[in-house]
């Protein structure tokens, strides 16, 4: 049973996005739908199979992918700036909640508004494209890794972030280049001799790689050393964001 | 009666090296309708930033009921409702969701939710607006959201922040009325304000802080004993030029002057005086209280 301290904050943190769905929810999945109609059906057919598979089914998990790691980023990163510019977090640090609770709560938000946006773009990839999920356990599994992981970016950025224009330069100029050069839309062996090294630098690629795994049973690396490198990463940032939180950066003192 | 709160070789000082609190040491007793004066700067922010653990203790030792802050922390918050300086809260929420979400935060049962809330808006006249988003209300409401908020898990202690900040009188006085009656229900209340009328009017204890050190903790009126000053504007009946004054009034027109009312100078002093040059004085007007004159003096170097 989770403590009623917590349970209000996780409830805040998901009726906070539900009640603007229209916002949070629905454009994630207009896009991600269009790419996969143009680039997969469209233009699809000129491009052909990659790696045996039918190209809109190759880009299907990537944007899947794409719109969990927007979506749950965008919300910890807008929720915990919000906060901090009303000064409304201030109730929440001078109530009981501990600051691991408080951590749990905002991602809470992150990680549920990214897998259901995960789930509509799935939804729709399985419309669009027919293509069934082979590991469904997986599957979900890697669903809660990556919006946890990016949920978490989001908290880190919303703490940091001092104006509006900052919570949008992560995502602008560091999110968006490594999301589109993490073979959402192609394949490592179709990348230059020279680029293929750094490839395996750009943390994206791994999750772009487990979602893969996961609807199309394809992976570049194996599956084992993915997870392990996704956990990995996870642990680094899970601990990044208890130690800047408990120092309390960019919004305490 | 119990002590409240005992602080003891408070300081604080800030990651740019600014020393907010200097070796603040005062106890405020259970019942006691406490003020924190002082002008700006002087580190009553920081002090109620420390009680509500918004800021951390660098160097001392605070106790809530008997309970040290730093082994206790979550059994004082619970002990503490905070009004801060400026509405902190969500401007997107209505009023009955801001309340919610806080009793929530407190623990409150879902089923003793409702009641409290309903109990708090009623008493706080904010009970019709209860369905109203937050940034729809007016000024005066929003801090009676303020201090609903703050009461909302039954603290034993209220800390205000400048309570009436910007303010209209008749919402001040409303704010007022209800305060004193909550500490005559028996919650002890610190209070930090600029309005020093405030402090005059509700508080019986006081401390005064100026860049962070303590200069005076006591009782309101072994305050106002200490510094014992006003500054009086005389309003006369026909024009008087500087040379028909006492050299100690300072002369601003030819139907006014000002001059400071001390112990050895007493106001009956200064009329026999005037009656003396036959000086028709048509009225006066206090401008500056003796805790105004407290304050300011601290600011200029006095000491009290």
């Amino acid at each position: 049973m989770i403590l009623l301290p917590l349970r209000t904050l996780m409830y805040k943190e998901i009726y906070r996005f539900l009640r603007l769905w229209r916002q949070t929810l629905i454009p994630t999945v207009i896009s991600s739908s269009l790419f996969m109609m143009i680039f997969g059906k469209v233009l699809g057919d000129r491009i052909g199979s990659v790696q045996n598979i039918d190209y809109p089914s190759f880009i299907f998990p990537g944007l899947m992918m794409l719109s969990m790691i927007i979506s749950s980023f965008q919300n910890t990163a807008s929720s915990f700036y919000g906060e901090k510019f009303q000064k409304s977090i201030e109730e929440i640090l001078v109530s009981p909640l501990s600051n691991v609770e408080v951590i749990i709560g905002f991602l809470t938000g992150g990680v549920v508004r990214g897998c259901i946006c995960g789930v509509l773009v799935t939804i729709v990839g399985i419309i669009i494209t027919g293509t069934p999920i082979a590991h469904p356990v997986i599957f979900l599994m890697t669903m809660l890794l990556v919006t946890t992981f990016f949920a978490a970016i989001g908290m880190i950025n919303g703490m940091l972030a001092k104006t509006f224009d900052h919570i949008t330069v992560f995502p602008d100029f560091i999110l968006t280049p490594l999301i589109f050069l993490s073979g959402i839309f192609y394949s490592t062996d179709q990348l230059p001799e020279i680029l293929r090294p750094i490839h395996a630098y750009n943390p994206i690629v791994y999750f772009v790689d487990a979602a893969r795994y996961s609807i199309l049973n394809l992976s570049e690396f194996t599956p084992v050393g993915t997870f392990v490198v996704i956990i990995a990463m996870l642990v680094v940032v899970l601990s990044a964001l208890g130690y800047l939180f408990n120092r309390g950066l960019g919004f305490r003192e | 009666m119990s002590t409240a709160l005992n602080i003891k070789k408070l300081s604080k000082v800030y990651t740019d090296g600014f020393k907010a609190l200097d070796r603040v040491s005062f106890d405020v007793q259970e019942g006691d309708f406490f003020s924190l004066l002082g002008p700006n700067g002087a580190g009553k922010t920081s002090l109620i930033n420390i009680l509500t653990q918004l800021n951390r203790i660098d160097e001392g030792h605070i106790e809530v009921f008997g309970l040290d802050l730093r082994k206790e922390p979550v059994n004082i918050k619970r002990m503490i409702g905070l009004v801060p300086q400026e509405f902190n809260f969500n401007m997107f929420l209505t009023v009955q969701q801001i309340l919610f979400y806080s009793a929530g935060y407190y623990g409150l049962s879902p089923k003793a939710q409702a009641p409290r809330i309903n109990m708090i808006l009623k008493k706080l006249n904010l009970f019709e607006k209860r369905h109203v988003m937050a940034r729809f209300l007016s000024g005066g409401m929003k801090r009676r959201l303020m201090i609903a908020r703050a009461l909302i898990h039954q603290p034993k202690i209220l800390l205000l922040d400048e309570p009436t900040a910007g303010v209209d009188v008749e919402t001040r006085q409303e704010t007022w009325a209800f305060l004193k009656q909550l500490n005559q229900e028996g919650l002890t209340i610190i209070l930090t304000t600029h309005y020093l009328e405030e402090a005059e009017r509700l508080c019986n204890q006081a401390a005064v802080l100026h860049l962070g050190q303590l200069r005076f903790s006591g009782s309101m009126n072994a305050l106002l004993k200490t510094f014992n000053e006003e500054y009086i504007q005389f309003f006369f009946s026909k024009p008087m030029t500087k040379l028909d004054l006492p050299k100690y009034f300072k002369w601003l027109n030819e139907s006014s002057a000002c001059v400071t009312v001390t112990q050895r100078r007493t106001l009956q002093k200064v009329f026999s005086e005037c009656e003396k040059r036959s000086i028709k004085v048509d009225r006066i007007d206090v401008l500056e209280s003796r805790l105004e004159r407290t304050l300011t003096g601290l600011s200029k170097g006095k000491k009290l």
